[in-house]
Protein backbone atom coordinates (compact mmCIF):
# COMPACT_ATOMS: atom_id res chain seq x y z
CA UNK A 1 0.00 0.00 0.00
CA UNK A 2 1.85 2.62 -1.28
CA UNK A 3 2.40 5.91 -3.25
CA UNK A 4 5.49 8.18 -5.20
CA UNK A 5 5.72 11.45 -4.59
CA UNK A 6 8.03 12.37 -8.12
CA UNK A 7 10.16 15.57 -6.63
CA UNK A 8 10.80 18.11 -9.54
CA UNK A 9 11.33 21.32 -10.20
CA UNK A 10 11.99 24.66 -6.98
CA UNK A 11 10.02 21.87 -4.48
CA UNK A 12 12.76 19.29 -4.65
CA UNK A 13 14.98 20.75 -2.36
CA UNK A 14 12.26 20.49 0.68
CA UNK A 15 12.76 16.35 -0.52
CA UNK A 16 16.32 16.05 -0.71
CA UNK A 17 16.45 15.00 3.17
CA UNK A 18 13.98 12.06 2.62
CA UNK A 19 15.09 10.58 -0.78
CA UNK A 20 19.19 10.24 -0.48
CA UNK A 21 19.69 12.58 -3.81
CA UNK A 22 16.55 10.55 -5.64
CA UNK A 23 13.98 11.81 -7.32
CA UNK A 24 11.25 9.74 -6.00
CA UNK A 25 9.78 9.64 -2.55
CA UNK A 26 7.57 5.95 -2.12
CA UNK A 27 5.64 6.64 1.54
CA UNK A 28 3.83 3.81 2.87
CA UNK A 29 0.28 3.34 4.11
CA UNK A 30 -1.48 6.24 3.01
CA UNK A 31 -4.42 4.59 1.19
CA UNK A 32 -7.25 6.29 2.06
CA UNK A 33 -5.36 9.64 2.90
CA UNK A 34 -5.33 13.14 1.06
CA UNK A 35 -2.96 14.82 -0.18
CA UNK A 36 -3.16 17.29 1.72
CA UNK A 37 -2.12 16.08 4.76
CA UNK A 38 0.10 13.59 3.87
CA UNK A 39 1.87 16.58 2.11
CA UNK A 40 2.14 18.35 5.78
CA UNK A 41 2.99 15.10 7.50
CA UNK A 42 6.03 14.43 5.22
CA UNK A 43 7.06 18.41 5.88
CA UNK A 44 6.32 19.82 2.79
CA UNK A 45 5.37 23.75 2.22
CA UNK A 46 1.66 22.88 1.33
CA UNK A 47 1.25 26.81 1.44
CA UNK A 48 3.23 27.20 -1.59
CA UNK A 49 1.86 24.21 -3.87
CA UNK A 50 -0.29 25.08 -6.60
CA UNK A 51 -0.74 22.02 -8.36
CA UNK A 52 -1.18 18.29 -7.50
CA UNK A 53 -0.78 16.06 -10.36
CA UNK A 54 -1.42 12.07 -9.87
CA UNK A 55 -0.64 9.74 -12.43
CA UNK A 56 -0.88 12.40 -15.04
CA UNK A 57 -4.63 14.38 -13.92
CA UNK A 58 -4.61 17.55 -11.90
CA UNK A 59 -6.42 16.81 -9.21
CA UNK A 60 -7.58 18.78 -5.63
CA UNK A 61 -5.70 18.85 -2.26
CA UNK A 62 -8.19 16.89 -1.10
CA UNK A 63 -7.80 13.76 -3.71
CA UNK A 64 -7.87 10.67 -1.84
CA UNK A 65 -4.91 8.53 -2.41
CA UNK A 66 -4.62 4.72 -3.89
CA UNK A 67 -2.61 2.60 -3.79
CA UNK A 68 0.33 3.07 -6.88
CA UNK A 69 -0.94 6.68 -6.93
CA UNK A 70 2.59 8.60 -8.71
CA UNK A 71 2.26 12.20 -7.71
CA UNK A 72 3.70 15.60 -8.42
CA UNK A 73 3.97 18.46 -7.06
CA UNK A 74 3.73 22.24 -8.85
CA UNK A 75 5.33 25.16 -6.84
CA UNK A 76 3.35 28.13 -7.03
CA UNK A 77 4.99 30.65 -9.70
CA UNK A 78 6.01 33.83 -9.07
CA UNK A 79 7.48 36.88 -11.16
CA UNK A 80 11.49 36.76 -12.31
CA UNK B 1 13.49 66.61 6.41
CA UNK B 2 15.23 64.03 8.43
CA UNK B 3 14.63 60.64 8.16
CA UNK B 4 14.77 58.23 5.07
CA UNK B 5 14.91 60.81 2.93
CA UNK B 6 17.78 63.67 2.07
CA UNK B 7 15.03 66.26 0.77
CA UNK B 8 16.80 67.23 -2.14
CA UNK B 9 15.84 66.82 -5.43
CA UNK B 10 18.55 66.98 -8.55
CA UNK B 11 17.06 68.96 -11.53
CA UNK B 12 19.20 68.62 -14.40
CA UNK B 13 18.37 70.94 -17.45
CA UNK B 14 20.96 68.66 -20.74
CA UNK B 15 19.85 71.15 -23.16
CA UNK B 16 21.34 74.40 -21.04
CA UNK B 17 23.96 71.78 -19.48
CA UNK B 18 22.95 73.21 -15.85
CA UNK B 19 21.42 71.89 -12.85
CA UNK B 20 19.61 72.92 -9.23
CA UNK B 21 18.74 71.36 -6.10
CA UNK B 22 15.24 71.42 -5.14
CA UNK B 23 13.75 71.16 -1.59
CA UNK B 24 9.91 69.68 -1.58
CA UNK B 25 7.95 70.75 0.81
CA UNK B 26 7.51 67.60 3.27
CA UNK B 27 4.01 67.40 2.21
CA UNK B 28 4.99 66.03 -1.13
CA UNK B 29 7.24 63.57 0.71
CA UNK B 30 4.65 62.31 2.67
CA UNK B 31 1.80 62.00 0.34
CA UNK B 32 3.93 60.25 -2.91
CA UNK B 33 7.11 58.87 -0.92
CA UNK B 34 9.58 58.33 -3.39
CA UNK B 35 10.30 55.69 -6.49
CA UNK B 36 7.50 55.47 -8.86
CA UNK B 37 4.57 57.12 -6.79
CA UNK B 38 7.26 60.76 -6.55
CA UNK B 39 8.18 59.94 -10.34
CA UNK B 40 4.81 60.13 -11.68
CA UNK B 41 3.71 62.86 -9.53
CA UNK B 42 6.82 64.98 -11.10
CA UNK B 43 5.46 63.50 -14.74
CA UNK B 44 1.77 64.65 -14.44
CA UNK B 45 2.47 68.31 -12.92
CA UNK B 46 5.23 68.84 -15.23
CA UNK B 47 4.34 67.44 -18.95
CA UNK B 48 0.97 67.74 -21.02
CA UNK B 49 -0.50 64.60 -22.53
CA UNK B 50 0.66 63.72 -25.90
CA UNK B 51 4.47 64.95 -25.90
CA UNK B 52 7.13 62.68 -28.02
CA UNK B 53 8.48 60.40 -26.03
CA UNK B 54 11.74 60.78 -27.68
CA UNK B 55 11.22 64.13 -27.77
CA UNK B 56 13.77 66.84 -25.59
CA UNK B 57 10.38 67.85 -23.90
CA UNK B 58 10.01 64.54 -21.93
CA UNK B 59 10.93 64.12 -18.87
CA UNK B 60 13.29 61.05 -17.35
CA UNK B 61 13.24 60.81 -13.66
CA UNK B 62 15.37 58.58 -11.56
CA UNK B 63 13.83 58.08 -8.37
CA UNK B 64 15.05 56.08 -5.05
CA UNK B 65 12.59 56.02 -1.66
CA UNK B 66 12.51 56.41 2.22
CA UNK B 67 13.70 53.04 3.46
CA UNK B 68 16.09 52.71 0.42
CA UNK B 69 20.18 52.60 2.43
CA UNK B 70 18.26 51.19 5.77
CA UNK B 71 20.20 47.98 5.13
CA UNK B 72 16.36 46.12 5.15
CA UNK B 73 16.59 43.45 2.62
CA UNK B 74 14.91 44.59 -0.35
CA UNK B 75 15.02 48.42 0.03
CA UNK B 76 17.56 48.87 -2.14
CA UNK B 77 15.38 50.03 -5.46
CA UNK B 78 15.02 52.62 -7.42
CA UNK B 79 12.41 53.52 -10.44
CA UNK B 80 13.22 54.94 -13.58
CA UNK B 81 10.29 56.35 -15.16
CA UNK B 82 8.93 58.83 -17.86
CA UNK B 83 6.69 59.00 -21.10
CA UNK B 84 7.19 55.93 -22.47
CA UNK B 85 8.35 55.23 -26.43
CA UNK B 86 6.78 51.39 -26.34
CA UNK B 87 3.42 53.31 -25.24
CA UNK B 88 3.03 56.76 -25.72
CA UNK B 89 1.88 56.51 -22.07
CA UNK B 90 3.45 56.89 -18.58
CA UNK B 91 6.29 53.82 -18.29
CA UNK B 92 8.67 52.63 -15.81
CA UNK B 93 10.95 50.01 -14.91
CA UNK B 94 12.35 49.05 -11.18
CA UNK B 95 15.99 47.83 -10.82
CA UNK B 96 17.50 46.44 -6.97
CA UNK B 97 21.17 46.62 -7.33
CA UNK B 98 23.72 49.03 -5.61
CA UNK B 99 23.06 52.42 -7.50
CA UNK B 100 20.31 54.03 -5.06
CA UNK B 101 21.40 53.54 -1.66
CA UNK B 102 25.01 55.06 -2.98
CA UNK B 103 22.33 58.36 -4.98
CA UNK B 104 21.35 58.46 -1.78
CA UNK B 105 24.61 58.51 -0.18
CA UNK B 106 25.19 61.85 -2.42
CA UNK B 107 22.59 63.30 -1.00
CA UNK B 108 19.90 63.18 -3.74
CA UNK B 109 16.11 61.49 -3.78
CA UNK B 110 16.25 61.52 -7.26
CA UNK B 111 16.93 63.34 -10.25
CA UNK B 112 14.65 64.75 -12.95
CA UNK B 113 16.21 65.23 -16.54
CA UNK B 114 15.21 67.46 -18.79
CA UNK B 115 15.99 68.60 -22.14
CA UNK B 116 19.09 67.53 -24.43
CA UNK B 117 22.26 67.75 -24.24
CA UNK B 118 23.89 68.85 -27.71
CA UNK B 119 26.60 66.32 -27.51
CA UNK B 120 26.59 63.15 -25.20
CA UNK B 121 27.45 63.61 -21.75
CA UNK B 122 27.48 61.38 -18.71
CA UNK B 123 26.34 63.31 -14.99
CA UNK B 124 28.76 62.60 -12.36
CA UNK B 125 27.48 62.82 -9.07
CA UNK B 126 29.67 62.46 -5.84
CA UNK B 127 28.76 64.18 -2.59
CA UNK B 128 26.39 66.14 -3.79
CA UNK B 129 29.06 67.93 -6.23
CA UNK B 130 27.20 67.54 -10.12
CA UNK B 131 29.09 67.65 -12.88
CA UNK B 132 27.70 67.09 -16.47
CA UNK B 133 31.08 65.48 -18.72
CA UNK B 134 31.62 64.80 -21.46
CA UNK B 135 30.88 61.60 -23.18
CA UNK B 136 31.60 61.47 -26.55
CA UNK B 137 34.69 59.61 -26.11
CA UNK B 138 32.29 56.72 -24.61
CA UNK B 139 29.18 56.72 -27.08
CA UNK B 140 29.01 53.75 -28.80
CA UNK B 141 30.99 51.54 -26.01
CA UNK B 142 28.78 48.67 -24.33
CA UNK B 143 27.85 48.96 -20.49
CA UNK B 144 31.01 46.83 -19.75
CA UNK B 145 33.39 49.34 -21.37
CA UNK B 146 31.27 52.71 -20.01
CA UNK B 147 31.72 51.66 -16.27
CA UNK B 148 35.59 51.12 -16.44
CA UNK B 149 36.07 54.36 -18.44
CA UNK B 150 34.33 56.36 -15.80
CA UNK B 151 35.66 54.50 -12.94
CA UNK B 152 39.15 55.79 -14.22
CA UNK B 153 38.00 59.04 -15.28
CA UNK B 154 36.40 60.13 -11.92
CA UNK B 155 39.19 58.08 -9.88
CA UNK B 156 36.24 56.23 -7.99
CA UNK B 157 36.79 52.84 -8.35
CA UNK B 158 33.54 52.03 -5.99
CA UNK B 159 31.36 54.47 -8.18
CA UNK B 160 27.83 52.92 -9.18
CA UNK B 161 26.95 53.89 -12.61
CA UNK B 162 23.54 53.43 -14.65
CA UNK B 163 24.31 53.46 -18.08
CA UNK B 164 22.93 52.76 -21.80
CA UNK B 165 24.75 50.89 -24.10
CA UNK B 166 24.37 51.09 -28.23
CA UNK B 167 20.58 50.07 -27.97
CA UNK B 168 19.85 53.18 -25.89
CA UNK B 169 21.97 55.08 -28.12
CA UNK B 170 19.85 53.80 -31.28
CA UNK B 171 16.53 54.61 -29.29
CA UNK B 172 15.36 50.93 -29.51
CA UNK B 173 12.00 51.24 -28.35
CA UNK B 174 12.38 48.78 -25.39
CA UNK B 175 16.15 49.78 -24.68
CA UNK B 176 16.52 49.46 -21.06
CA UNK B 177 19.18 50.86 -18.14
CA UNK B 178 21.48 48.90 -16.44
CA UNK B 179 23.69 49.52 -13.52
CA UNK B 180 27.02 47.73 -12.58
CA UNK B 181 26.42 45.63 -15.17
CA UNK B 182 23.95 43.34 -14.19
CA UNK B 183 21.12 45.43 -12.68
CA UNK B 184 18.29 45.80 -14.82
CA UNK B 185 15.52 48.66 -14.90
CA UNK B 186 14.16 46.30 -17.73
CA UNK B 187 11.08 47.82 -19.16
CA UNK B 188 9.04 50.13 -21.11
CA UNK B 189 12.12 51.62 -22.78
CA UNK B 190 13.53 53.99 -20.40
CA UNK B 191 17.06 53.65 -21.98
CA UNK B 192 15.96 54.60 -25.12
CA UNK B 193 14.43 57.76 -23.59
CA UNK B 194 17.80 58.19 -21.74
CA UNK B 195 19.92 57.58 -25.09
CA UNK B 196 17.11 60.28 -26.57
CA UNK B 197 18.69 62.85 -24.32
CA UNK B 198 22.25 62.45 -25.26
CA UNK B 199 23.00 60.73 -21.65
CA UNK B 200 25.54 57.80 -21.44
CA UNK B 201 25.23 57.07 -17.91
CA UNK B 202 24.82 58.29 -14.04
CA UNK B 203 27.54 57.88 -11.75
CA UNK B 204 27.26 58.28 -8.47
CA UNK B 205 29.54 57.91 -5.41
CA UNK B 206 28.27 58.95 -2.05
CA UNK B 207 29.87 59.06 1.38
CA UNK B 208 27.24 60.75 3.44
CA UNK B 209 25.13 59.05 6.28
CA UNK B 210 21.36 58.11 5.78
CA UNK B 211 19.13 59.15 8.55
CA UNK B 212 16.40 57.07 10.09
CA UNK B 213 14.21 57.70 12.87
CA UNK B 214 14.67 54.73 14.87
CA UNK B 215 18.50 52.12 14.32
CA UNK B 216 18.03 49.98 17.16
CA UNK B 217 14.61 49.53 15.96
CA UNK B 218 16.34 48.84 12.39
CA UNK B 219 18.78 46.80 13.29
CA UNK B 220 16.73 44.12 15.05
CA UNK B 221 14.12 43.95 11.79
CA UNK B 222 17.33 43.26 9.75
CA UNK B 223 19.07 40.53 12.22
CA UNK B 224 15.91 38.92 12.45
CA UNK B 225 15.28 38.79 8.90
CA UNK B 226 18.80 37.46 7.99
CA UNK B 227 18.29 34.86 10.79
CA UNK B 228 14.58 33.98 9.83
CA UNK B 229 14.70 34.46 5.82
CA UNK B 230 15.25 30.57 5.01
CA UNK B 231 12.09 29.30 6.71
CA UNK B 232 10.08 31.41 3.76
CA UNK B 233 9.64 29.11 1.31
CA UNK B 234 10.38 31.60 -1.43
CA UNK B 235 13.01 32.49 0.06
CA UNK B 236 14.76 29.57 0.20
CA UNK B 237 13.69 28.97 -3.04
CA UNK B 238 15.67 31.95 -4.40
CA UNK B 239 18.27 32.08 -2.30
CA UNK B 240 18.83 28.41 -3.79
CA UNK B 241 17.93 28.81 -7.28
CA UNK B 242 17.09 32.20 -8.69
CA UNK B 243 14.22 33.08 -10.40
CA UNK B 244 15.34 30.29 -12.88
CA UNK B 245 15.38 27.80 -10.40
CA UNK B 246 11.74 28.86 -9.53
CA UNK B 247 9.62 29.00 -12.44
CA UNK B 248 10.88 27.34 -15.81
CA UNK B 249 9.34 23.33 -14.65
CA UNK B 250 6.56 25.19 -12.88
CA UNK B 251 5.15 26.68 -15.64
CA UNK B 252 5.73 24.22 -17.70
CA UNK B 253 3.94 21.44 -16.05
CA UNK B 254 1.35 23.97 -15.42
CA UNK B 255 0.92 24.24 -19.38
CA UNK B 256 1.51 28.13 -19.07
CA UNK B 257 5.34 28.53 -20.31
CA UNK B 258 4.73 30.53 -23.12
CA UNK B 259 6.01 28.79 -25.94
CA UNK B 260 6.64 29.27 -29.60
CA UNK B 261 5.26 33.14 -29.28
CA UNK B 262 2.44 31.63 -27.38
CA UNK B 263 1.61 28.76 -29.60
CA UNK B 264 1.40 26.74 -26.67
CA UNK B 265 2.22 26.31 -22.67
CA UNK B 266 4.34 23.63 -22.73
CA UNK B 267 7.57 22.96 -24.04
CA UNK B 268 9.10 20.08 -24.89
CA UNK B 269 12.99 21.18 -24.14
CA UNK B 270 12.08 22.82 -20.51
CA UNK B 271 14.16 20.21 -18.96
CA UNK B 272 17.07 21.90 -20.85
CA UNK B 273 16.43 25.60 -19.48
CA UNK B 274 15.17 24.96 -16.23
CA UNK B 275 17.05 25.86 -13.26
CA UNK B 276 18.52 22.95 -12.42
CA UNK B 277 20.29 22.89 -15.83
CA UNK B 278 21.80 25.82 -15.31
CA UNK B 279 22.92 25.40 -12.09
CA UNK B 280 24.43 21.89 -13.33
CA UNK B 281 26.04 23.52 -16.38
CA UNK B 282 27.04 27.66 -15.95
CA UNK B 283 26.52 28.53 -12.45
CA UNK B 284 29.25 30.38 -10.87
CA UNK B 285 27.80 31.81 -7.97
CA UNK B 286 25.47 33.97 -6.84
CA UNK B 287 24.92 37.84 -6.52
CA UNK B 288 23.07 40.39 -4.34
CA UNK B 289 21.49 43.48 -3.85
CA UNK B 290 22.42 46.08 -1.31
CA UNK B 291 21.61 44.31 2.29
CA UNK B 292 19.89 41.65 0.86
CA UNK B 293 20.88 38.15 2.07
CA UNK B 294 18.92 36.55 -0.09
CA UNK B 295 21.55 36.70 -2.71
CA UNK B 296 19.17 35.59 -5.64
CA UNK B 297 20.85 37.02 -8.76
CA UNK B 298 22.79 34.05 -10.84
CA UNK B 299 26.05 34.44 -12.24
CA UNK B 300 26.96 32.17 -15.69
CA UNK B 301 30.15 31.04 -17.22
CA UNK B 302 30.77 29.53 -20.17
CA UNK B 303 33.58 28.78 -22.11
CA UNK B 304 31.82 26.66 -25.50
CA UNK B 305 30.85 28.14 -28.29
CA UNK B 306 29.06 30.87 -26.82
CA UNK B 307 32.08 32.39 -24.43
CA UNK B 308 29.86 33.73 -21.37
CA UNK B 309 31.06 36.65 -19.55
CA UNK B 310 30.47 36.47 -15.62
CA UNK B 311 30.87 40.30 -15.62
CA UNK B 312 27.03 40.43 -16.74
CA UNK B 313 25.20 38.31 -14.01
CA UNK B 314 23.28 35.39 -15.37
CA UNK B 315 19.78 34.78 -16.50
CA UNK B 316 16.63 35.55 -14.48
CA UNK B 317 13.73 33.48 -15.66
CA UNK B 318 12.22 35.88 -17.64
CA UNK B 319 15.44 35.61 -19.93
CA UNK B 320 15.85 31.78 -19.92
CA UNK B 321 11.97 31.70 -21.00
CA UNK B 322 12.28 34.86 -23.97
CA UNK B 323 15.07 33.40 -25.87
CA UNK B 324 14.05 29.92 -24.53
CA UNK B 325 10.61 28.41 -24.96
CA UNK B 326 9.32 31.90 -26.98
CA UNK B 327 12.05 31.00 -29.48
CA UNK B 328 11.62 27.45 -29.12
CA UNK B 329 15.42 27.11 -28.42
CA UNK B 330 16.65 24.87 -25.83
CA UNK B 331 20.09 25.69 -26.16
CA UNK B 332 20.92 27.47 -22.55
CA UNK B 333 24.50 28.22 -23.49
CA UNK B 334 23.18 30.11 -26.04
CA UNK B 335 20.08 32.01 -23.71
CA UNK B 336 23.18 32.74 -21.42
CA UNK B 337 25.03 34.59 -23.74
CA UNK B 338 21.88 36.14 -25.11
CA UNK B 339 21.49 37.43 -21.86
CA UNK B 340 24.87 38.95 -21.61
CA UNK B 341 24.69 40.67 -25.19
CA UNK B 342 21.35 42.30 -23.75
CA UNK B 343 23.29 43.37 -20.96
CA UNK B 344 26.32 45.15 -22.58
CA UNK B 345 23.69 46.34 -25.47
CA UNK B 346 21.01 47.48 -22.74
CA UNK B 347 17.91 45.73 -24.28
CA UNK B 348 15.16 44.55 -22.32
CA UNK B 349 15.30 40.84 -22.40
CA UNK B 350 11.76 40.38 -22.43
CA UNK B 351 10.92 42.86 -25.13
CA UNK B 352 13.85 41.58 -27.38
CA UNK B 353 13.15 37.69 -27.09
CA UNK B 354 9.42 38.70 -27.90
CA UNK B 355 10.35 40.44 -31.12
CA UNK B 356 12.36 37.77 -31.99
CA UNK B 357 9.87 35.52 -31.58
CA UNK B 358 7.13 37.59 -33.44
CA UNK B 359 9.85 37.76 -36.21
CA UNK B 360 10.44 33.50 -36.59
CA UNK B 361 6.32 33.25 -36.07
CA UNK B 362 6.30 35.67 -39.43
CA UNK B 363 8.31 33.78 -41.10
CA UNK B 364 7.50 30.63 -40.24
CA UNK B 365 4.30 31.60 -41.51
CA UNK B 366 6.00 33.63 -45.13
CA UNK B 367 5.13 36.67 -44.11
CA UNK B 368 8.45 37.97 -44.40
CA UNK B 369 10.99 36.44 -46.56
CA UNK B 370 14.75 35.36 -46.14
CA UNK B 371 15.27 38.05 -48.20
CA UNK B 372 13.66 40.84 -45.51
CA UNK B 373 15.89 38.90 -42.37
CA UNK B 374 19.00 39.31 -44.27
CA UNK B 375 20.04 35.58 -44.56
CA UNK B 376 18.78 34.84 -41.72
CA UNK B 377 16.67 31.59 -41.46
CA UNK B 378 14.40 32.54 -38.60
CA UNK B 379 12.87 29.59 -37.87
CA UNK B 380 11.34 28.70 -34.05
CA UNK B 381 14.88 27.07 -31.85
CA UNK B 382 17.38 28.24 -34.30
CA UNK B 383 19.66 30.14 -31.63
CA UNK B 384 22.34 31.03 -34.20
CA UNK B 385 19.68 33.40 -35.74
CA UNK B 386 18.47 34.44 -31.76
CA UNK B 387 21.79 35.76 -30.99
CA UNK B 388 22.83 37.40 -34.40
CA UNK B 389 19.22 39.34 -34.43
CA UNK B 390 20.40 40.91 -31.06
CA UNK B 391 22.95 42.83 -33.02
CA UNK B 392 21.56 43.83 -35.32
CA UNK B 393 18.68 44.88 -33.16
CA UNK B 394 20.68 46.87 -31.18
CA UNK B 395 22.83 48.46 -33.82
CA UNK B 396 19.47 48.59 -36.04
CA UNK B 397 20.81 47.37 -38.72
CA UNK B 398 18.92 45.16 -41.48
CA UNK B 399 15.77 43.63 -40.22
CA UNK B 400 16.96 44.55 -36.63
CA UNK B 401 15.41 48.30 -37.44
CA UNK B 402 12.06 46.88 -38.29
CA UNK B 403 12.09 44.35 -34.64
CA UNK B 404 13.73 47.85 -32.93
CA UNK B 405 10.05 49.65 -33.32
CA UNK B 406 8.39 46.62 -30.75
CA UNK B 407 6.18 44.06 -31.96
CA UNK B 408 3.43 46.26 -32.26
CA UNK B 409 4.88 48.83 -34.99
CA UNK B 410 6.93 46.04 -36.64
CA UNK B 411 3.37 44.07 -37.52
CA UNK B 412 1.76 47.36 -38.25
CA UNK B 413 4.71 47.86 -41.22
CA UNK B 414 4.26 44.01 -42.49
CA UNK B 415 0.90 44.06 -42.23
CA UNK B 416 -0.49 40.90 -43.60
CA UNK B 417 -2.33 39.68 -40.33
CA UNK B 418 0.58 39.77 -38.67
CA UNK B 419 -0.55 41.21 -36.21
CA UNK B 420 -2.08 38.79 -34.67
CA UNK B 421 1.19 37.77 -33.86
CA UNK B 422 2.33 40.73 -31.80
CA UNK B 423 1.93 39.45 -28.17
CA UNK B 424 1.86 43.06 -26.36
CA UNK B 425 -0.84 45.39 -24.39
CA UNK B 426 -0.45 49.08 -25.24
CA UNK B 427 2.44 48.78 -27.56
CA UNK B 428 4.68 46.68 -24.53
CA UNK B 429 5.28 43.10 -25.10
CA UNK B 430 3.79 40.41 -22.79
CA UNK B 431 6.00 38.61 -20.03
CA UNK B 432 6.66 35.24 -20.06
CA UNK B 433 3.55 34.22 -17.62
CA UNK B 434 0.82 33.10 -19.73
CA UNK B 435 -2.60 35.19 -19.38
CA UNK B 436 -4.64 32.31 -20.25
CA UNK B 437 -3.13 30.88 -17.09
CA UNK B 438 -3.50 33.55 -14.64
CA UNK B 439 -6.67 35.30 -14.47
CA UNK B 440 -5.16 38.21 -12.45
CA UNK B 441 -2.17 38.63 -14.53
CA UNK B 442 -4.08 39.22 -16.97
CA UNK B 443 -6.40 41.61 -16.40
CA UNK B 444 -3.04 43.22 -15.11
CA UNK B 445 -1.68 43.29 -18.63
CA UNK B 446 -5.01 44.59 -19.97
CA UNK B 447 -5.18 47.02 -17.55
CA UNK B 448 -1.78 48.49 -17.25
CA UNK B 449 -0.96 51.95 -17.53
CA UNK B 450 2.65 50.56 -18.19
CA UNK B 451 0.95 48.17 -20.93
CA UNK B 452 1.75 44.08 -20.68
CA UNK B 453 4.03 44.08 -17.73
CA UNK B 454 3.74 41.85 -15.25
CA UNK B 455 5.09 43.24 -12.15
CA UNK B 456 2.32 45.44 -12.09
CA UNK B 457 0.22 42.49 -11.56
CA UNK B 458 -0.04 39.57 -8.85
CA UNK B 459 0.22 35.89 -9.62
CA UNK B 460 -2.88 34.08 -9.41
CA UNK B 461 -1.42 31.04 -7.88
CA UNK B 462 -0.20 32.69 -4.60
CA UNK B 463 -3.75 33.42 -4.40
CA UNK B 464 -5.56 30.42 -4.59
CA UNK B 465 -7.31 29.07 -2.00
CA UNK B 466 -4.98 27.73 0.54
CA UNK B 467 -1.69 29.63 -0.96
CA UNK B 468 0.71 31.82 0.28
CA UNK B 469 -0.48 34.80 -0.20
CA UNK B 470 -4.23 34.59 0.53
CA UNK B 471 -3.69 35.33 4.33
CA UNK B 472 -1.73 38.44 3.49
CA UNK B 473 -5.03 39.53 1.74
CA UNK B 474 -7.90 38.70 3.48
CA UNK B 475 -7.73 41.78 5.81
CA UNK B 476 -7.54 43.35 2.59
CA UNK B 477 -11.15 41.79 1.11
CA UNK B 478 -9.65 38.84 -0.35
CA UNK B 479 -12.66 36.71 1.57
CA UNK B 480 -12.73 34.28 -1.34
CA UNK B 481 -9.80 33.23 -3.38
CA UNK B 482 -10.23 31.96 -7.39
CA UNK B 483 -8.70 29.68 -9.11
CA UNK B 484 -5.72 30.60 -10.90
CA UNK B 485 -6.84 29.98 -14.65
CA UNK B 486 -10.55 31.15 -13.79
CA UNK B 487 -11.45 35.48 -14.91
CA UNK B 488 -15.10 36.19 -13.98
CA UNK B 489 -16.33 38.94 -12.20
CA UNK B 490 -14.98 37.69 -8.63
CA UNK B 491 -11.73 37.35 -10.12
CA UNK B 492 -11.93 41.38 -10.86
CA UNK B 493 -12.90 41.84 -7.48
CA UNK B 494 -9.75 40.13 -6.19
CA UNK B 495 -7.35 42.07 -8.07
CA UNK B 496 -7.82 45.33 -6.11
CA UNK B 497 -6.87 43.39 -3.14
CA UNK B 498 -4.24 41.22 -4.58
CA UNK B 499 -2.39 44.54 -6.42
CA UNK B 500 -2.17 46.01 -3.06
CA UNK B 501 0.45 43.47 -2.42
CA UNK B 502 1.79 43.49 -5.68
Amino acid sequence: MSVTFISIGSLKRFFNNMTNGKDRLVVEDQEGRSLKVVCQEIGLPVNLISLYIVNGKAESKDYILQHGDEIKLIAAMGGG
Amino acid sequence: MKYGMTGKILRVDLSNQAHSVEEPDEKIYRTYFGGSCLACYYLLQERPAGIDPLGPENLLIFASSPLVGSGIPGANRFSVASISPLTGYYGEAEAGGWWSPELKRAGYDAILLEGKAEKPVYLWINDEEVQIRDATHIWGKVTGDTQEIIRNETGESRARVASIGPGGENMVRYACVVNNLRHTNGRSGMGAVMGSKNLKAIAVRGKQKISFKNNEALKKIIKWYADNFMDHPIERILHDGGTIGWDVTELDEAGILPTRNFRSGSFEDADKICGETFHNEYFVEADSCHGCPIRCKRVARSTGEHQVDPAYGGPEYETAAAFGSLCGISNLEAICKAHELCNRYTLDTISAGSSIAFAMECFENNLVSIQDTDGLELNFGNHEAMLRLIHKIAKREGIGDLLAEGTLRAAQKIGQGSEKFAMQAKGQEMAMHEPRGKGSLALAYALSSTGANHTEGPHDYLFQEGALGVSDLTELGLLEPTPAVYLGPEKARQFAPENCLK
